[in-house]
């Protein structure tokens, strides 16, 4: 196993480039890069989305077809021009946007079919309806909803990408037997009890965590970067993050 | 956590902090904890490309599972040092890792298993110890000592040395290297940053060996030009720099060149001055050792350590104090020097505030201690409040007390200590013949009316009301660095870390935490008390009304802090500044828009911040035109009614 940062790349030379910078810097979805990655960040992020949409009342039909529709009016209506260039994260431009369309929608007739039928990020609606029933039922605001469920979206992405990782070198077993030590501190009875299980060394073990460790880490930065405007962003995006979930 | 959610913990909760798992929590783990760790993971990872970034010690545990890492000491380009301890031996270690590309390289880790066993035979007082060595992942580790004290170039940054202190380090190093010389093994990176000072005024070599260890290209007998390269030229002889065969007596040139700056705080580049031409008070006799150690020629040069000593002993001849006596005077003088610096608290100010050294063993002394004690000192400005009978005088160090019946302190640069304002207690009845005072502190709180001094050698005075036992300190207090006193209590921090409570009994701000990790400051409001340890944390007790001592979590890697008589301030590593407890005034909302910070100040229920470009920005309840001060500000000393601020000395301003 290698302990290369792959990503560290995207740090070198003077400009630093982050997907949602990308998207920025070019302001225009005809800009073929900049459709890419804006593309890939709403199939990461679309869930918050639609689960923002359904707690503020829609139906599970309203909600996709809302949902598809906004992406649609992202490019269309010219929302990325209306960011401020220097301070919008991702996370708040989408949030916003996607009021200022529901505000739109909701002043039209609610018999139009919204989004003029355009599917523009593929939306499992059936698995969108399941996931979303699993959403906290107490939860007050929708906002704080959508901000919750965007922290554990990254962190599912993250993993994710993580078990691929892993995958491609044929270790999900490894993967799947250590990432319990990725989430808390553990004993030595777990090394102990985990090298049994794995057919390993305890010290083995040990590395493979540390190792593992270590790519979460970078990984979990990169997702995080990948969602503002400068990887300077990352610490206080992270810290915002992390007060979500207290 | 809230309760509520501790409440509804079942089988479905986490096993490391209790919250309730979502059901469709990422990967089945605690989203909560995943990201707490993650944060720190990540954080650490978003440092720039190229540099060698150490894991962070809660992650480096993994791979030392003997050892409870402590902190991060300090990194540089080739290595990362850990504080460690090791229960079973109940010892308290260094762990210093280097690269992971090295340990990658065969040929290195031959070499480094090669040195590393001749460095483990290398046994002085003088010597760093090293304990262990091998390799852990892709990581090559050294365990060693730890020293607790300053390296000399923190020292040195803070200008020259008196010369009876830079003669009793060179003598103690002069030891050292001939023990390892006759055994073999020379240094090749002798240099300050190596030179470790320990408390008790011992000195301790560092990384011997290590500057070969990390030239690919030495040979058994010296260095290529390749490998000088990687060294620290400043201190290098010129057959190092060329790459030509070298031996022993490198360390003797550079041992000259850690003399020269000791004694000058300048580098002997060029066509440079001997010493006593740039210092009066030296004899010139010291030329000739300075100059023969410095000799381009090796040949020319002392042919050994003990040579050198015995040269160095003949020109300056002190007679009268012995060895231990000399090593306990450079102990006084350095430790009282660099602690004075890291006293925080509303009650007290200190010399010229710095920020803490990387290295985090202690806080960097900030200005020089010379033989006759002169502390450094400022124009005092007074804002508000009582007459001030030493306004617009040169002083060390003031501090306010009391409440709407304010006094105050002021220590002068000769070690003497003036008083004004409310006597009610007799609190500005300096006691008679106080002197060599190097620390100030006056009683925090409305109903505060005590005040304390620290003396140069450790010991504590106080005066002032004492009816709960809070102005007098405790019988047979010594080696004490830092005071600060609150409303009815005082606190006292020892060298070696500990801290020490008297006062009223009934008051929390007295209950000092039975498990309080040693701390390198302590402040004090009017109720409360702080500590920050080694680590840059940051523990708060007494009483909790307004949240005093709710310390945010956010509080980690604290570089300093303080403490106004309901509120706190922490000045972070990255120069963030936050702050806690009551916010009656609004001392509590740190500005938006505050650069980067490099000193925090709080009293009342005010609050300020210096940043990197002098400017000052107050917060709450602060009689004090910031604005108009910007870089003149040394110290800013915050009071309930008066606020006062000593200004920088001009850059040349000799005492």
């Amino acid at each position: 196993m290698s302990d290369t940062e792959p990503s560290q790349a995207r740090f070198q030379g003077q400009f630093p480039q982050t997907r949602w910078s990308v998207v920025l810097a070019a302001r225009d979805a005809k800009d073929q890069m900049a459709a890419t990655a804006l593309d890939e960040l709403c199939r990461a992020y679309w869930f918050p989305l639609y689960v923002y949409v359904r707690r503020r009342g829609a139906s599970p039909e309203d909600a996709e077809d809302l949902t598809q529709g906004y992406f649609a009016a992202l490019i269309e209506r010219g929302y990325l021009t209306q960011v401020d260039r220097e301070r919008g994260k991702l996370r708040s431009f989408l949030l916003t946007t996607l009021k200022h369309y529901l505000a739109d929608e909701w002043d039209k007739t609610r018999t139009l079919k919204r989004g003029h039928g355009q599917r523009l990020v593929s939306i499992d609606a059936a698995n969108a309806e399941e996931r979303y029933a699993m959403e906290p039922a107490d939860e007050a605001s929708p906002d704080r909803l959508f901000d919750r469920r965007w922290a554990l979206t990254l962190l599912d992405n993250v993993l994710t990408a993580l078990r691929a990782d892993y995958a491609s070198a044929g270790q999900e077993r490894l993967f799947d037997g250590l990432k319990k030590f990725l989430a808390w501190n553990s004993a030595s009875e777990a090394y102990r009890e985990t090298a049994a299980e794995l057919g390993m060394k305890e010290n083995a073990v040990r590395v493979a965590v540390f190792r593992l460790r270590r790519r979460y880490g970078n990984l979990l930065r990169d997702q995080v970067a990948d969602t503002v405007t400068s990887p300077d962003e990352v610490p206080a995006e992270l810290e915002q993050l992390l007060s979500l979930m207290r | 956590m809230s309760e509520q959610s501790k409440a509804t913990t079942t089988a479905n909760a986490c096993a490391a902090c209790g919250r309730s798992l979502p059901t469709n929590a990422p990967g089945g783990l605690c989203p909560a904890c995943l990201l707490e760790r993650g944060v720190a993971l990540a954080t650490r990872a978003s440092a720039r490309p190229g540099d060698f970034v150490p894991p962070a010690p809660e992650e480096l545990a993994v791979l030392f599972p003997e050892f409870e890492i402590v902190s991060l000491l300090g990194r540089g380009g080739i290595s990362a040092v850990y504080k460690a301890v090791q229960p079973d031996l109940d010892r308290t270690v260094a762990i210093k890792l280097l690269p992971p590309e090295t340990a990658r390289d065969a040929e290195f880790m031959e070499r480094f298993r090669r040195e590393a066993a001749t460095l483990a035979r290398l046994d002085h007082p003088g010597i760093v110890r090293l304990y262990d060595f091998g390799q852990r992942d892709d990581f090559a580790y050294f365990v060693m000592e730890f020293v607790d004290g300053v390296d000399l170039a923190q020292q040195l940054a803070a200008g020259p040395m008196s010369p009876p202190d830079a003669f009793e380090i060179v003598g103690q190093l002069c030891d050292a290297l001939q023990h390892s010389h006759e055994r073999g093994v020379i240094h090749r990176d002798l240099k300050p940053a190596n030179i470790l000072i320990a408390r008790d005024g011992r000195v301790k070599l560092a990384d011997f060996g290590l500057a070969r260890l990390t030239q690919p290209d030495a040979g058994e007998m010296g260095l290529t030009r390749t490998g000088a390269r990687l060294g620290t030229p400043r201190y290098m002889a010129p057959e190092q720099l060329n790459g030509v065969t070298a031996d022993h007596r490198v360390d003797v040139y550079a041992l000259g060149v850690v003399l020269y700056e000791m004694l000058t705080a300048q580098l002997p580049v060029g066509h440079f001055d001997p010493p006593s031409e740039k210092i009066p008070a030296l004899t010139p006799r010291l030329d000739e050792v300075v100059l023969r150690a410095l000799n381009a020629e090796p040949e020319r040069r002392f042919a050994s350590m003990i040579e050198v000593k015995e040269r160095l002993r003949d020109a300056v001849a002190r007679p009268g104090l012995t060895r231990p006596e000399r090593r306990q005077q450079l102990a006084r003088r350095l430790f009282a020097a660099s602690l004075l610096a890291a006293i925080i608290g509303a009650g007290a100010v200190w010399l010229w505030s710095s920020r803490d050294a990387s290295h985090g063993q202690a806080t960097q002394p900030t200005g020089p201690i010379t033989e006759r004690a002169t502390l450094p000192s400022g124009r005092l400005i007074v804002f508000g409040g009582a007459t001030c009978p030493v306004a617009n005088e040169r002083v060390s160090a003031v501090a306010l007390g009391g409440g709407l019946n304010e006094f105050g302190l002021a220590l002068l640069p000769d070690g003497t200590v003036r008083a004004w304002g409310d006597n009610r207690f007799g609190q500005t009845n300096v006691p008679a013949g106080l002197r060599e005072v190097i620390a100030i502190a006056a009683g925090q709180g409305a109903k505060s009316a005590h005040a304390l001094a620290l003396r140069a050698d450790g010991t504590v005075a106080g005066w002032g009301d004492n009816t709960f036992g809070q102005g007098v300190p405790p019988m047979g207090l010594t080696n004490v660095a830092a005071i600060v006193a609150g409303e009815l209590h005082s606190l006292a921090l020892t060298r070696e870390g500990r801290v020490v409570a008297w006062g009223n009994g009934t008051s929390p701000a007295l209950a000092v935490p039975k498990n309080l990790p040693p701390a390198k400051a302590i402040a004090t409001g009017a109720d409360f008390s702080l500590a920050l340890s080694m680590d840059g944390r940051v523990t708060a007790w007494g009483v909790n009304e307004r949240g005093q001592c709710d310390v945010p979590p956010s509080a980690q890697s604290v570089v300093q802090f303080a403490a106004g008589s309901h509120h706190a301030l922490a000045l972070l590593a990255d120069g963030k500044v936050i702050a806690w407890g009551g916010n009656s005034s609004q001392q509590c909302d740190v500005p938006a828009t505050l650069p980067p910070a490099t000193a925090v100040f709080a009293g009342g229920d005010g609050s300020a911040a210096l940043d990197a470009s002098g400017a000052l920005r107050v917060w709450g309840k602060v009689p004090m035109p910031a604005a108009e001060f910007k870089g003149r500000v040394a110290q800013v000393v915050a009071g309930s009614q008066t606020w006062l601020m000593i200004e920088k000395p001009a850059a040349t301003a000799v005492h």
